[in-house]
């Protein structure tokens, strides 16, 4: 099953999208 | 979200290709607080100095999703800004899911953003007799309506 590689470090997401130059997608989820 | 779009082959083929997905608990004490996050979901688009450039609250499913994530790339390449690649993201949403809700919206910013770059008003024009044709009962036709009474 495909699967969405979610970053879980706020800060190394940023770095990837400016590295990639890339918007970034914040999914704030309810951790239940 | 998990149980049905963020599964979907096509939305993860879209993330992949697209976006940077990052994934934070909506209690996180530091930017929960930040985001004046609410309620999940809350889907945000950020640039890289994380600068809020779009949000979404609530249930999408796959094929207003993929539609959406354009939506929110395009305004955050109009604010960077470059209109240019902005316009090729409202352009894909009205090419490939003209029947998305946010269709409407893509069409008046696809009119803004080409306003700002040629200054030539007809684009402005254009926004609302295309508005009127093909999604006469959105709201976005009463915020585009002004631009009924401009000369070409």
């Amino acid at each position: 099953m495909a699967e969405i590689p979610w970053v879980t470090s706020f800060a190394d997401g940023l770095a990837q999208a400016r590295a990639k130059n890339r918007p970034a997608l914040v999914d704030f989820f309810n951790p239940g | 979200m998990d149980a049905v779009a963020f599964i979907d082959p096509a939305v993860v083929d879209f993330i992949n290709a697209n976006l940077i997905p990052i994934r934070v608990p909506a209690d996180d004490p530091e930017l929960g607080p930040r985001y004046k996050v609410k309620w999940t979901p809350t889907l945000l688009m950020v640039d890289a100095d994380g600068v809020e450039q779009s949000r979404t609250l609530g249930f999408y499913p796959p094929e207003e999703l993929i539609p959406s994530l354009l939506l929110g790339m395009g305004k955050t390449r109009f604010n960077l800004p470059d209109r240019p690649a902005a316009c090729a993201c409202f352009e894909k949403i009205l090419a490939d899911y003209p029947a998305s809700s946010m269709a409407p919206e893509a069409v008046y910013l696809h009119g803004v953003a080409r306003y700002i770059e040629t200054r030539e008003v007809t684009n402005l024009i254009g926004i609302y007799e295309r508005m009127k044709a093909e999604y006469p009962d959105s709201p976005w036709l009463i915020r585009a309506d002004p631009y009924r009474f401009l000369k070409k």
